[in-house]
């Protein structure tokens, strides 16, 4: 073997006189970096010389001393070699100089040349090296001049590089330290390395030093998958603590806090991964800037401008930083989470400040556990408060549901009253549609869902209604605490799901504004969320997926039957889990929802035929899309679609809402992002389509944000059920601190529910149009008329119709009641309506009232608001507007409070015998004919329709849609029919008498048994099936 | 990690795969991100209501079309009134005429067939008694004016097309031996309430007897204005209807004391402009020709009055006039008095003939109102002509000429700065022609084109003017000691 020279600093091999012993324990070389040498070089040397391990060699690297060492380095370790460096180049780059130098070592010791090795040291730590499976171990260092003062055992860093020891000044070692342990770096004042990891990472980073080298050295085995271990057996005196040692305080040049500062920033920019680093360095910045502020505060600006300096200097030489971070990159092999365990929390400056400068190393670690403490008793106390958060929902909705249920509910939008229980079997079973100008077109199903209510209370309309529309709030409430109640064993997640869901000012809104179809939807969505997530279980026979479906479809027949749009709720909500799956997975989960979903769906068209069959290919306002004012992203997020919802408290739902995707893990987090995908979902769907075409016609928000409610709801007792279950084992940080102001959060928007209950009706209005204008059904003429209702559609009471952005509504003798809504697509007949309007908006008609008075018109109201000196002030198109002031056959008849009321000078009866022959009239333009015509002195017929009372001779004018189906006979004798003036009936008689008139609807009627049948068919199938399931002990 | 119980109940599930927080949290911030930056909709204000212009035809394709007829003022010709109707479409035209009796009374209608192409005439009287008229057409390519032909008087003037809330009159006076009469005609099923307010040369003044003047429905009111401000030698009218909408006209009549006898009516503006043109106004002897200028504004107002002769050779220099703040200024065209009289400007003519009026605000925030007044000698009448504020490429006239009338002529001038080509087309008997004489009449910008009409004085003519740009047409009829002018109807633009 050959023996080389120690003088050259040639390749060093091991010595042969150590052959054999070193033959049995790996090679080790103890590499001492040393610049003009202190006095404790010898005893450096001499711990070195005297270590107990056998194969140990000593390399000594003169890093451009002035004075040449080897005589006194010879004096005192005859065997160790000396490498002479022309210049001082830097720790690092002089312990690099032992990759090149040393060949066949298997471990590298670096040891600055005043650390003193116990004589064990060595060994211990090669053995824990190979015990731990460790490439790279570190001793505990002790104060050189009292040995009993701890000063280092291992390192740690925040996640801005800032070091961290967790050692006190003056510490005693009492071997309270002394468990082996991973740590994140170890000092290179003492460091022993694997050589093979060595020379694969390169060695050490010179552009790190001072400051971070054995940091960067360490990371970045780290992130090769190696690991960094301290075993406290191995103790090492050194004179100063590395930390202030080479550690910029108070006492080091300016300079040195650039260079430190460059060598940090360098290490993060070369360690972290390219996502990591978006958040790291501003991070990272910004404490630095804060520092900098301090200590421009404190009359220490030289060391401010040092600090940033530093942030410049580590990027000026991009180009060399890539390539050094690209390096470190392509050697790694874990993530940085996994590197991350090790790091300390929060600012590594304000931990050493305080445990330094404080002594509060203990204390921190009592307020720590203290907190811990607390929040487990909070925790305890909150699994405890669901009593208290249901009786504040149950409080609320009591208080500001009052006046509702003792007043009664005011026929606002779609609130019109319901006419007795056999008055709506009557509705339901009727081949003919008394909506607008009639129709031709089977009943929806929701007069029967109305009749059945309505029956089962003894039919007491009245309190049906009333039961509805004040009912959907705690029904509502306990839906979602039904839908969350499994988060966790106590109440309280469920109850604040619950709480969340019914403080959402979207409800109120709905209820204000008198929208039944948002409002059963409301009620209703959290058991049909229930009822497929329930359904997408992993586990479920043919009964519970059978049950599931026609739960669903039962609900969604109500739902659908009230609100059309709400089709779409299943198949948003599959839509949704299917978005999440690249995030959450649950493939399975999305599957078996979709399955539940589709066939509930599908049954549900089935219960609503034939009505729904008829909505394909129906204008827009029968689906129950009008044109509306867009709402904003703000306004959306926010759930402010009326007056509820002013100021920013409603955005305390999305603050609780987050606290799962903060502090959630596991099954809880996923749900989490199922839920929070399709609440975005539902937030686009009421934002988008007005944001990409201002006037399309949108479904009244308040539904469409529905199933955004109730995602964020159920995210927020999510969130509950992790603060109460998981929370509790981490040590108090921000975890704690974002639940607080998810509960913060939380109670802001139930503030503004507590506001808007103290007028006891959700803001709804407590008159309305139709009280205003009561007096008019006081006034009913013989035969029959309607009322044509203009204005924005979105305050119009009733079901509006569209015609060239003008909505209106037609009802009988008066307001009418319930039987006007949901009224059927717009037919030639009611289009000729909306026609007349325009024409004579565009100035191209003055005899509006002519126009209209085939129709039975008698007057027709011109809305601002939706009730009288109520609501939101929404005038009509002022072009309208102005057009009816100059409409010679009609006068104003009541003016103020929010609308204009117009009397039509040519009226005509529904049902009347007009003078001259009008049968033919209009054939071509039904429009034209009627302007010309005079039927003011029509004869108005009187007397049930199938039998009226003696009718002069004439032609009998019935104002319903042209329609075939029409009969009238006179004397049993039938009449001849015609389309009188395009689009309504004329029977001629040639003498007077009792005329009946009917519909013949052909086996409508039967389809609607049918349907009830089918209806009670499901609900058996449901019953049955909830038996069969709780059986099977689901 | 403990397993979680899943939502709504069922089995728990423990993921297969942790959740990664960090793409969950941020695919949510980001879509909330790209929707921040996305911004909100645009929102269009509320469509503007249509201004109804009364001196603009209803649309060509209209259902209905109601014209407004106020009426004369009893005592002062309007039993002399008579209606012309021209139907210029192709097929015949059902016109329903409903009179609402002044005094009360059911509303009398009359219907009428207007053949294709043809003007039919009836007489007021025939109509039904003294009162405001409507004439519901039942299509738009009818044209309604109003004639008044008596001893001493003619007018013709077209009826209004539309309500509205406010009208302005410019050239008034309650001097002695004139009436000024305004009628107040509201038509439709609603009352209706007005004010009354004058601009004199002394400033505004709102008589209590002009306030809150009632205009019931299906009714009018005549107001003497002239026996509540007296003696105002130039008064200018601004009726506003606090409730409802009317329809306005004012009547001048002259006595003989005044030296010209003559009767003049004219329709209203509905509101101040920037502009206002006056296609044909008469230079000579013995003919007093004024444009009255009305401030309603509470600033003064300086207007530049441009007089541009129809001889090319004929230079006139514009006249710079401050009208102070509510009040009416007239300014003379030609026959200035020497030396100038202060307060009285004048626009000095040196040569007779037509020329043409423009009365342009010099603040585009400070409009008026303006209105030709002629007064000619020898017996021959007083005229007021309602000024154009606005040009149209289609001028209606139901009447080329009326009984008595042997002059006339149609007087354009274009309202842009390029030249404008003009058709007149003659509607007369079922037939439409187009003269060549009256073919490609090209009219230079800032000079009133005039043509005479002297072969077509016919009754029972209606004439249209098409012009390749915006113009102002005026009719100019006279003859005896009867004159008459008023703007056309302006075709509805498209």
């Amino acid at each position: 073997m050959e023996t080389p020279d120690p003088s050259t600093g040639a390749d060093l091999l091991v010595p042969e006189d150590r052959a054999e012993v070193a033959a049995a324990a790996p090679p080790v070389v103890a590499v001492v970096v040393t610049n003009a040498p202190g006095p404790l070089l010898d005893a450096a040397l001499a711990s070195l010389a005297g270590q107990q391990y056998p194969a140990l060699s000593v390399l000594v690297v003169d890093n451009g001393s002035p004075g040449d060492p080897r005589a006194r380095i010879a004096e005192v370790a005859p065997d160790a070699f000396v490498r002479r460096l022309p210049e001082d180049v830097g720790f690092a780059r002089a312990a690099n100089e032992a990759i090149a130098a040393v060949e066949g070592a298997t471990f590298l010791l670096f040891c600055h040349d005043d650390v003193v090795l116990e004589p064990d040291a060595v060994r211990v730590m090669v053995e824990e090296a190979y015990r731990s499976n460790a490439a790279i171990v570190g001793p505990k260092f002790v104060d050189y001049d009292e040995p009993d003062v701890l000063l280092e055992v291992g390192m740690a860093v925040d996640h801005y590089g800032v070091p961290y020891s967790g050692i006190e000044p003056g510490e005693i070692d009492q071997e309270q330290h002394d468990a082996v342990r991973d740590v994140f770096y170890v000092s290179n004042a003492a460091m022993l390395v694997r050589a093979d990891l060595l020379a694969e990472l390169g060695g050490f980073d010179p552009k790190t030093f001072p400051g971070s080298d054995d940091l960067d050295l360490c990371w970045r085995a780290r992130l090769a998958g190696a690991r960094v271990l301290v075993a406290p057996d191995a103790r090492a005196r050194h004179r100063k603590a590395t930390l202030e040692d080479v550690r910029p305080t108070r006492r080091n040049e300016v300079g040195e806090v650039d260079a430190w500062t460059r060598s940090r920033v360098r290490v993060l920019v070369k360690s972290y991964s390219g996502p990591a680093l978006w958040w790291v360095l501003p991070t990272a910045f910004a404490l630095d800037l804060v520092e900098a502020l301090a200590l421009v505060g404190a009359r220490r600006p030289g060391r401010a401008r040092a600090l940033l300096a530093g942030w410049v200097a580590a990027f000026r030489d991009l180009g060399d930083l890539r390539r050094a971070r690209a390096a470190t990159q392509r050697a790694r092999r874990v993530a940085d989470g996994d590197v991350r365990d090790l790091m300390v929390r929060g600012s590594a400056r304000v931990r050493t400040f305080l445990t330094r400068r404080l002594h509060a190393g203990d204390r921190l670690a009592a307020v720590s556990t203290r907190t811990r403490d607390a929040v487990v008793q909070v925790g305890a106390r909150a699994r405890a408060s669901h009593v208290v958060i249901a009786a504040v929902i149950v409080a609320l909705i009591a208080l500001g549901s009052r006046s509702i249920v003792a007043d009664g509910v005011a026929q606002v939008g779609w609130f019109a009253d319901w006419p007795g229980a056999s008055s709506l079997w009557g509705t339901f079973l009727s081949p003919w549609r008394y909506a607008l100008v009639g129709a031709d077109a089977p009943a929806p199903p929701a007069f029967g869902l109305m009749a059945l209510l309505s029956s089962a209370l003894a039919g007491d309309s009245d309190l049906a209604r009333t039961l509805v529309v004040a009912g959907a709030m705690p029904l509502g409430a306990l839906g979602a605490y039904r839908l969350a109640r499994p988060l966790a064993p106590s109440p309280t997640p469920a109850v604040t799901a619950a709480l969340a869901y019914v403080a959402n000012p979207v409800v109120r809104n709905a209820v204000a504004e008198g929208l039944l179809g948002p409002l059963v939807l409301f009620a209703l969505a959290p058991w049909i969320l229930a009822t497929l997530l329930r359904a997408s279980g992993a586990a479920g026979d043919r009964t519970t997926r059978l049950h599931a479906i026609v739960t669903v479809a039962l609900l969604g027949l109500v739902t659908v039957a009230a609100w059309p749009p709400a089709l779409a709720f299943a198949p948003l909500v599959v839509a949704a889990f299917a978005c999440s799956v690249p995030l959450v997975r649950g493939v399975r989960v999305t599957a078996r929802a979709a399955w539940v979903a589709g066939g509930a769906t599908a049954l549900v068209v089935l219960l609503c035929a034939p009505w729904v069959l008829t909505l394909p290919g129906a204008d827009a306002a029968t689906w129950g899309l009008l044109p509306r004012p867009p709402l904003s992203l703000g306004d959306a997020l926010a759930f402010r679609t009326g007056d509820a919802g002013a100021g920013l408290a409603p955005f305390g739902i999305l603050v609780a809402a987050a606290l799962p995707l903060a502090v959630a893990t596991g099954a809880r987090l996923a749900w989490a992002g199922r839920a929070w995908v399709l609440a975005a979902m539902s937030f686009a769907l009421a934002w988008l389509p007005a944001r990409l075409d201002a006037g399309v016609p949108v479904p009244a928000p308040e539904g469409v944000l529905v199933p955004a409610a109730l995602a964020l709801a159920l995210a927020a007792g999510l969130g509950a059920a992790a603060f109460l279950e998981e929370l509790r084992t981490f040590h108090f940080g921000w975890r704690q601190v974002v639940a607080v102001v998810a509960a913060l959060g939380l109670a802001l928007p139930v503030l503004g529910m507590a506001g808007d209950a103290f007028g006891g009706r959700w803001r709804m209005p407590d008159e309305d149009w139709a009280t205003e204008f009561d007096w008019i059904a006081d006034e009913t003429p013989a035969g029959g008329f309607r009322v044509l209702w203009v204005g924005d559609p979105t305050i119009l009471p009733g079901d509006p119709k569209v015609a060239g952005g003008v909505g209106y509504v037609l009802t009988r003798d008066g307001a009418s009641d319930g039987r006007a809504l949901w009224a059927p697509a717009e037919n030639a007949a009611a289009a000729t309506v909306g026609r007349a309007l325009a024409l004579a908006r565009d100035g191209e008609t003055s005899r509006l009232g002519h126009l209209l008075a085939p129709a039975g018109v008698r007057y027709v109201a011109v809305l601002e608001r939706p009730a009288p000196d109520a609501g939101p002030r929404r005038p009509p198109d002022p072009a309208l507007r102005d057009a009816l002031a100059r409409q010679l056959d009609l006068g104003v008849s009541r003016a103020g409070r929010g609308a204009t009321l117009y009397e039509n000078g040519a009226y005509a009866p529904r049902r009347a015998v007009a003078p001259g022959d009008v049968a033919s009239a209009g054939a071509d333009d039904p429009l034209e004919a009627a302007a010309r015509a005079e039927l003011a002195g029509s004869e108005p017929v009187t007397g049930p329709l199938d039998g009226s009372d003696p009718a002069p001779p004439g032609t009998l004018l019935w104002a319903e849609a042209a329609d075939g189906g029409w009969r009238a006979a006179a004397d049993g004798e039938r009449l001849a029919r015609d389309d009188a003036f395009g689009w309504t009936n004329g029977f001629a008689r040639s003498e007077g008498g009792r005329v009946a008139i009917s519909f013949d609807g052909g086996p409508r009627r039967v389809v609607a048994y049918l349907q009830l049948v089918a209806w009670a068919a499901v609900a058996v199938v449901w019953w049955r099936t909830r038996r069969g399931r709780a059986g099977a002990g689901a | 990690m403990a397993d979680a119980a899943r939502p709504g109940g069922g089995r728990r599930v423990t993921p297969a795969a942790p959740v990664r927080r960090l793409p969950l949290v941020g695919v949510l911030v980001l879509a909330g991100v790209l929707a921040a930056v996305a911004g909100d909709a645009d929102v269009a204000g509320p469509r503007p209501a249509r201004e109804a212009d009364p001196a603009t035809g209803p649309p060509s394709g209209s259902l209905t079309a109601a014209w407004y007829c106020p009426g004369g003022v009893p005592g002062a010709g309007a039993e002399a009134e008579s209606l012309r109707l021209a139907n210029l479409g192709d097929a015949d035209a059902r016109v329903a005429v409903t009179v609402h009796p002044d005094g009360g009374g059911a509303p009398v209608t009359t219907t009428l067939e207007v053949a294709a192409r043809a003007v039919t005439e009836a007489a007021r009287a025939d109509l039904g008694p003294p009162g405001g008229a409507v004439v519901e057409a039942f299509t738009g390519d009818v044209v309604v004016e109003s004639a008044l032909v008596a001893e001493g008087a003619v007018t013709v003037e077209p009826c209004a097309t539309a309500p509205a809330t406010t009208w302005y009159f410019a050239a008034g006076t309650t001097a002695r031996g004139v009436g000024q009469h305004l009628v107040l005609y509201n038509p439709f099923g609603s009352d209706a309430k007005v004010d009354v307010r004058l601009y004199t040369e002394a400033g505004v003044t709102e008589p209590d007897r002009l306030r809150s003047i009632d205009v019931p429905r299906r009714s009018r009111v005549v107001v003497p204005v002239h026996e509540i401000e007296r003696r105002a030698q130039r008064t200018a009218v601004r009726v506003h209807a606090t409730l409802g909408q009317v329809v306005a006209e004012q009547t001048l009549t002259y006595g003989a004391d005044t030296g010209t006898p003559g009767l003049a009516r004219s329709a209203g503006a509905v509101a101040p402009a920037g502009r206002w043109h006056v296609p044909h106004a008469t230079v000579g002897p013995g003919v007093t020709t004024v444009v009255a200028v009305a401030n309603p504004n509470d600033v003064d107002a300086d207007v530049d009055v441009v007089a541009v002769a129809a001889d090319p050779d004929t230079l006139i220099d514009p006249l710079s006039v401050t009208v102070p703040a509510g009040r009416v200024t007239w300014v003379r065209i030609g026959g200035c008095p020497e030396p100038p009289a202060p307060d009285a400007p004048c626009v000095p003519v040196a040569a007779d003939g037509v020329v043409a009026l423009d009365v342009v605000a010099a603040a585009a925030d400070l409009p008026v109102v303006a209105e030709h007044l002629a007064r000619f000698g020898g017996g021959r009448g007083v005229l007021t002509s309602r000024a154009g504020s606005a040009g149209g490429r289609e001028w209606r006239f139901a009447a080329a000429a009326v009984a008595g009338v042997s002059r006339g002529s149609l007087t354009l001038v274009t309202t842009g700065t390029a030249p404008v080509s003009a058709d007149v087309v003659v509607v007369r008997g079922g037939e439409v022609t187009e003269p060549e004489r009256l073919a490609g009449v090209e009219v230079v910008p800032g000079r009133p084109t005039v043509v005479p009409l002297d072969d077509l004085l016919a009754r029972g003519t209606a004439l249209v003017v098409r012009a390749t740009g915006d113009v102002v047409a005026q009719r100019t009829l006279g003859g005896g000691a009867e004159v008459t002018a008023s703007l056309g109807v302006r075709g509805a633009r498209r």
